[in-house]
């Protein structure tokens, strides 16, 4: 059997192996001058793709419905600006199968960062090779035997338990993060109003969000809340300190709700937040008011309630990067059990020389997955017995952890996903009639933008995992098995495949918009500075033949960290080996079609 | 006064240095700098008239001066015409700036406009530029 499957993966490997590479050779069929008229408007191209030949050459005419605009082929020199009322002419080679993506290239407007448009080089191996190379690799994730978590403990460092035991260290981390906070807010609401050359706009949804997803959530897990500026102020007044210990603060201490113990509200506000995604990102003005706004709303909660309620339960941020911390490979633990058990102070959780766990975890027993845990590392000073560990671990180690499941993660998860999915579209799609609905230009196109959104997020998606667990269950002949416990279950297969989607989407948005950033250094506010010099920086650096790899090698990584996830969690609830294998089939082709639709989306 | 005190109150300096330095520094910035980069020089900010039109909308120069204008767009690619001084800027992309220069060899109200079509309504992106005697 485990033979079979192998033989199986590695022929759908070589496949897949073999039509993206070939493509590349594939001799010419083209050879043929295509003229495409190309109409260029806020904030799309039209036609907006285009399907050739390999080997043929396309000469765009290009003329502008409104604004001036730019047409830049990605990867290439090719440039043309087009200014309204004049037609501008360019030649485009369509050398190699695969897909040709091209952008405007002169500011016109709020989504301009995302006006783009698509020539299909026919023969398109991606599609088809990709597809076989998702089955190939969930094949070859669901066999074989699980290998056991190795982990490696930083704290055994002399100096690295200094640093985390030195009580500024919070600050330290905070601090620099307060700056351009305050700078990206004072950008927002006094500085221009195009979000392309706006610092806050540009150092919030690309240099942060592209750090946090691509550096500090995959190495780091929730490493970020630990130097979050924006509830310290709320955490420094409610505390009565910035950096020392005191017992007394200002804050009232009241316990949050019982019936808000949970991520619920977070959930909400999550799900606000990527709905208006496409507005948010690209107005200084209201990611200014954003970002205050929950500095402010942290103000309020944490003055009334106990510790870091608003980053446990509120903040969506928050949420976001806690379910996805359960991939990375950073954890904080207790190093010795028995000691905590002996324990009687139990200083982490109630606070002793530090102050207690700011999220109500108790690294002695609860806290043995990834999700709430800030790295604030008070537990580290509070700990009498240096028994309160930060190690390395392999990847995506906590979702095999079965206590403390919850049906609000769960629905969080699958939220992540659809979110991932639709915004790559909204974002990183040709369609401009989808953007202008998202981009609230008007409210009757927006609500029925809303009702798909929400039909996508919250009821097809879902309904397809639920429809999963069904049939998983269905398959393995355990009727008995409550439908909501493996619909819970189930999600948290769902979070590697996730996190590698929104690595290969933020990867496509920052790469090409990074010139942005020594721009708004040079000139924060829009208002005609050049502090650096910088100011008029065009340079582009787009790794075209690197980046559909590098995307497909993210969502391919997901893949197979998902279908492994998938595989000890079907393992824990099922104990016959065949019901197992059966079980997990539906779940594995669940996988294998959620990063199949990715890739289909990025490169088809 | 204690070593925790010491650090608490530098602390305290940090946040409100951060806090009250990051906009007074921006503010004392745009201020020092002027209106324009150069002593000489008047910065025009161009907009789309939807979202304030050309900012001065209204330029006072004295007969005989050297008038040198330097035009930032701000939203969206605009142009600059003042075709009684012969100046014309052509387009001047999104964000970047354009410099102008011409001698006011006539008094009167001259109207400079947008020549790039930069909204619906582009045609009434203008402004002036007042020649003293």
């Amino acid at each position: 059997m485990k033979r079979r499957v192998a033989a199986l993966a590695g022929v759908l490997l070589a496949l897949g192996v073999a039509s993206v590479a070939l493509a590349g050779f594939v001799h010419p069929r083209g050879g043929r001058d295509v003229e495409v008229r190309l109409m260029a408007g806020k904030f799309a191209f039209d036609p907006p793709r285009l399907t050739v030949e390999a080997g043929d050459r396309v000469t765009f005419r290009i003329r502008s419905r409104d604004v001036t605009h730019g047409f830049a082929v990605e990867g290439t020199g090719i440039e043309t600006t087009v200014l309204p009322g004049r037609e501008a002419r360019v030649t485009v080679p369509a050398a190699h199968a695969g897909k040709l993506r091209y952008r405007c290239s002169v500011v016109c407007g709020p989504l301009h960062p995302f006006m783009v448009g698509e020539i299909v080089v026919r023969p398109n191996p991606w599609p088809l090779g990709a597809g076989a190379l998702a089955l190939a690799v969930g094949f070859l994730a669901s066999a074989g035997g699980l290998a056991a978590t190795r982990r490696w403990d930083l704290t055994r460092s002399r100096a690295l338990r200094w640093l985390l035991a030195w009580r500024p260290l919070q600050f330290a981390l905070v601090a620099p993060n307060l700056a351009v906070f305050t700078l990206i807010v004072v950008a927002g609401l006094a500085g221009t109003s195009t979000g392309a050359t706006n610092f806050s706009t540009i150092f919030v949804w690309l240099v942060w969000w592209g750090l946090l997803v691509l550096v500090l959530i995959p190495l780091g897990g929730r490493l970020w809340c630990a130097m979050c500026p924006l509830p310290a102020p709320a955490e420094w007044i409610a505390r009565g300190a910035i950096v020392e210990h005191r017992v007394r603060g200002f804050g009232l201490g009241r316990a949050w709700p019982k019936a808000l113990q949970n991520i619920w509200p977070a959930f909400g506000a999550l799900f606000l937040l990527v709905l208006f995604g496409i507005v948010i990102t690209t107005r200084p003005l209201v990611t200014a008011l954003l970002l205050a706004g929950f500095a402010v709303a942290a103000l309020g909660i944490h003055l009334v309630f106990d510790r870091r309620a608003f980053c446990r339960y509120v903040c969506p941020v928050g949420a976001l990067v806690g379910v996805y911390a359960n991939v990375s490979p950073l954890e904080l633990r207790a190093r010795d059990l028995d000691v905590c058990r002996r324990c009687r102070e139990k200083a982490c959780f109630r606070g002793g020389d530090a102050y207690p766990c700011p999220t109500f975890q108790f690294p002695g027993g609860g806290l043995q997955r990834n999700t709430y845990c800030l790295l604030c590392t008070e537990c580290v000073k509070a700990c009498p017995y240096d028994n309160v560990a930060v190690r390395v671990r392999s990847f995506a180690a906590d979702l095999g952890v079965s206590r403390g499941r919850r049906m609000d993660e769960a629905w969080l998860t699958l939220l992540l996903l659809g979110t991932a999915l639709a915004h790559s579209v909204v974002k990183l799609g040709p369609w401009g009639t989808v953007k202008s609905w998202a981009n609230f230009e008007r409210p009757t196109d927006f609500a029925l933008y809303s009702a798909l959104f929400a039909g996508v997020t919250l009821v097809a998606l879902p309904a397809l995992h639920l429809g999963t667990a069904w049939l998983s269950r269905a398959l393995a002949r355990t009727p008995g098995f409550k439908l909501s416990r493996l619909f819970v279950d189930y999600a948290y297969a769902l979070l590697p495949v996730s996190l590698g989607a929104w690595m290969a989407f933020t990867l496509a948005v920052v790469a090409p918009n990074l010139s942005y950033v020594p721009r708004v250094l040079s000139d924060p506010l829009g208002w005609g500075w050049d502090l650096f010099g910088t100011r008029e920086t065009t340079w582009t650096w787009m790794p075209v033949a690197a980046l559909p790899w590098l995307q497909l090698g993210l969502v391919l990584a997901g893949l197979w960290g998902s279908v492994r996830a998938a595989r000890a969690i079907v393992a824990e609830v099922i104990a016959e080996p065949r019901a197992r294998r059966r079980a997990l089939l539906p779940l594995t082709l669940l996988l294998v079609a959620i990063a199949w639709a990715f890739v289909t989306l990025y490169f088809g | 006064m204690s070593a925790v005190k010491r650090v608490e109150r530098l602390a305290v300096a940090i946040v409100l240095l951060i806090v009250a330095g990051v906009p007074a520094a921006v503010f004392s910035y745009q201020a020092m700098r002027g209106p324009g980069t150069r002593a000489d020089e008047v910065f025009v900010v161009a907009r789309t008239v939807e979202r304030g039109g050309f900012s001065p909308a209204r330029i006072v120069v004295k007969q005989g001066q050297r008038v040198r204008l330097r035009i930032l767009a701000e939203d969206v690619t605009h142009g600059f015409q003042l075709l009684h001084f012969g100046a014309d800027a052509g387009a001047i992309k999104t964000g970047t700036t354009k410099v102008v220069e011409f001698t006011a060899g006539k008094t009167g109200e001259f109207p400079f406009y947008c020549s790039v079509r930069c909204s619906a309504l582009h045609m009434a992106l203008m402004g002036t530029l007042i020649v003293e005697p």
